[in-house]
């Protein structure tokens, strides 16, 4: 691992190395200089050519050395914090199952790094408990003063720290901490205090710490991807955030895709009515995002077919490719029927979507498609139909085209 | 605890994962090796004889379904394999029941919980 301790003896080394290179060679210019205006004799040149050189041997010695030690000195370091992580979670399995007594005072950094690693991999009661020793040895007290000031890396740890340990009485410091200025601080925040939001288990606080993390998230105006990652660590508790995510009034654009990605991902069909709301939404990212989320969850009413009819020929043309894969929710003889059309598209990309789509659409899909290969008059729509069976169904493409 | 003592294999690459699994299991009686990967598991198969092994799916040298397959072609299914795995891989739960495994069990988990499912196997 390179780098992880000592930014002090780094830095010192590197101003040494630099000192080494840079002094000799502004001499040497100089000399050289100073030579080429008749300033300097060869005698002087000489033995400064030779310091330079020297001195740069020197510096590669000096760097050479450092690394190999650092390697060492960190190998060794990694080696020895591991044993101690090792022992201590053997001990806090002592004390969890009664057979050994809970330390007393102050944890050591690696008691507590094993405490952590034990809360990620334990449930139940006996997970409960580790998070029981984490507040009553002050450690969360600890992390959550060091998340909130100092340097960004002693923050970030203190943040991913509380991040594994997913304590309720945290989730406060980390909302607060989304809307930080930083914005690795803020980001590493949310996700840390959706991971937290997924144990708190009472309905009520539950529902009330979703409706701050969104306030938060949309607040900071977190980017679509870092929302969308939000929405799914939440786990459990996603059908509260991204509730309270689509009700705040007029959230940003970028926080309701997310919202509706989240849906699709987790495939919470509780939400498949409001998903089918954004498909006639103005923005065209977040139908597509509806779109989208409509192929995950397999459920398109009757009522919204004609919007994901219209979608198929929309001028965007990602919209177009999301309508195709949602297009095998319509009754089978109009999806048979637009997907042939679609497979003609001016988009590769649409007739791409559209041959895949007709290809989960069963011995009907297949059959189209083969129709397609033999008898399609667009040179384009027969290439691609040959090429998704070739892809999908290989063993196949010669007793469907026939 | 209860139910028969038994020589079980772990073979599971996360340190803390592996140190909970020998406690617990210890702890209930049973002796526990332990192995961080697949070749380390293969040689300790090699050269003992379980009467269980808990295996995870998510290993740095390879598959654990590939070593899963090999369990039950080398040693028939009289030696019960339990399954560990994270949360959200029902496809490996399914592939692994498929290929022989008798349980499965997601990370995090129970211990007690862990516990009654391995003497449910080697009760069979």
């Amino acid at each position: 691992m390179w780098r992880r301790y000592g930014d002090v003896t780094f830095a010192a080394v590197f101003a040494v190395v630099v000192s080494l290179e840079a002094v000799p060679l502004g001499f040497l210019t100089w000399t050289l200089a100073s030579r080429l205006v008749g300033g300097s004799d060869g005698a002087r040149l000489a033995t400064i050519l030779l310091g330079a050189v020297g001195s740069t041997a020197a510096a590669l010695v000096l760097l050479t050395t450092y690394v190999l030690t650092y390697q060492h000195v960190s190998t060794r370091h990694e080696r020895v914090q591991g044993e101690r992580r090792r022992a201590w979670v053997a001990r806090w399995l002592r004390v969890l199952d009664g057979s050994d007594v809970a330390p007393v005072g102050t944890l050591k950094p690696e008691a507590v790094d094993a405490l952590l690693a034990l809360r990620e991999t334990l449930r139940g009661s006996d997970s409960s408990r580790v998070a029981e020793l984490l507040e009553r040895h002050g450690a969360v007290v600890t992390l959550e003063r060091t998340a909130g000031h100092g340097r960004t890396r002693r923050r970030l740890d203190a943040i991913v720290a509380l991040s594994n340990a997913r304590i309720s009485s945290s989730f406060p410091t980390l909302v607060t901490g989304v809307a930080d200025t930083n914005q690795i601080i803020s980001v590493a925040s949310a996700r840390a205090a959706a991971r937290t939001l997924a144990r708190i288990e009472d309905l009520f606080d539950r529902d009330r710490a979703s409706a701050a993390l969104a306030r938060a998230v949309d607040a900071a105006q977190l980017p679509y991807g870092i929302v969308e990652e939000v929405v799914v660590l939440a786990e459990d508790a996603a059908q509260s955030l991204i509730h309270a995510l689509l009700i705040r009034d007029r959230p940003r654009t970028s926080t309701v895709r997310a919202a509706i990605d989240g849906i699709g991902r987790l495939q919470l069909l509780v939400f498949a009515e409001e998903v089918v709301r954004f498909l006639s939404d103005p923005d065209v990212e977040v139908r597509a995002a509806a779109l989208r989320a409509v192929g995950r969850l397999g459920f398109l009413p009757q009522a919204a077919h004609g919007v994901v009819i219209a979608a198929l020929t929309d001028d965007v043309d990602f919209i177009r490719i999301h309508a195709a894969a949602a297009a095998r929710l319509l009754p089978r003889p109009q999806a048979l029927a637009f997907l042939n059309e679609r497979l003609g598209d001016r988009s590769w990309w649409v007739r791409r979507a559209a041959a895949d789509t007709l290809v989960t659409l069963g011995p009907a899909g297949l059959a189209e498609l083969g129709r397609v290969v033999r008898a399609h008059p667009d040179r384009f729509a027969r290439d691609i139909a040959e090429q998704a069976l070739r892809d999908h169904v290989p063993t196949l493409v010669q007793a469907v085209v026939g | 605890m209860g139910g028969r003592v038994a020589a079980i294999l772990a073979i599971e690459d996360d340190w803390t994962v592996r140190t909970v699994l020998e406690h617990t299991l210890a702890s209930a009686g049973h002796d526990v090796d332990v192995a961080p990967g697949i070749s380390g598991g293969r040689k300790l198969l090699a050269d003992g004889k379980y009467d269980m092994i808990l295996l995870d799916l998510n290993l740095p040298d390879g598959n654990g379904l590939d070593l899963l397959r090999d369990i039950r072609r080398d040693l028939g299914t009289a030696v019960p394999v339990l399954v560990l795995t994270g949360m959200r891989q029902e496809d490996a739960v399914v592939r692994g029941l498929e290929l022989g495994a008798d349980d499965y069990v997601t990370k995090p988990f129970s211990p007690p919980e862990l516990l009654a499912r391995v003497r449910r196997c080697l009760g069979r």
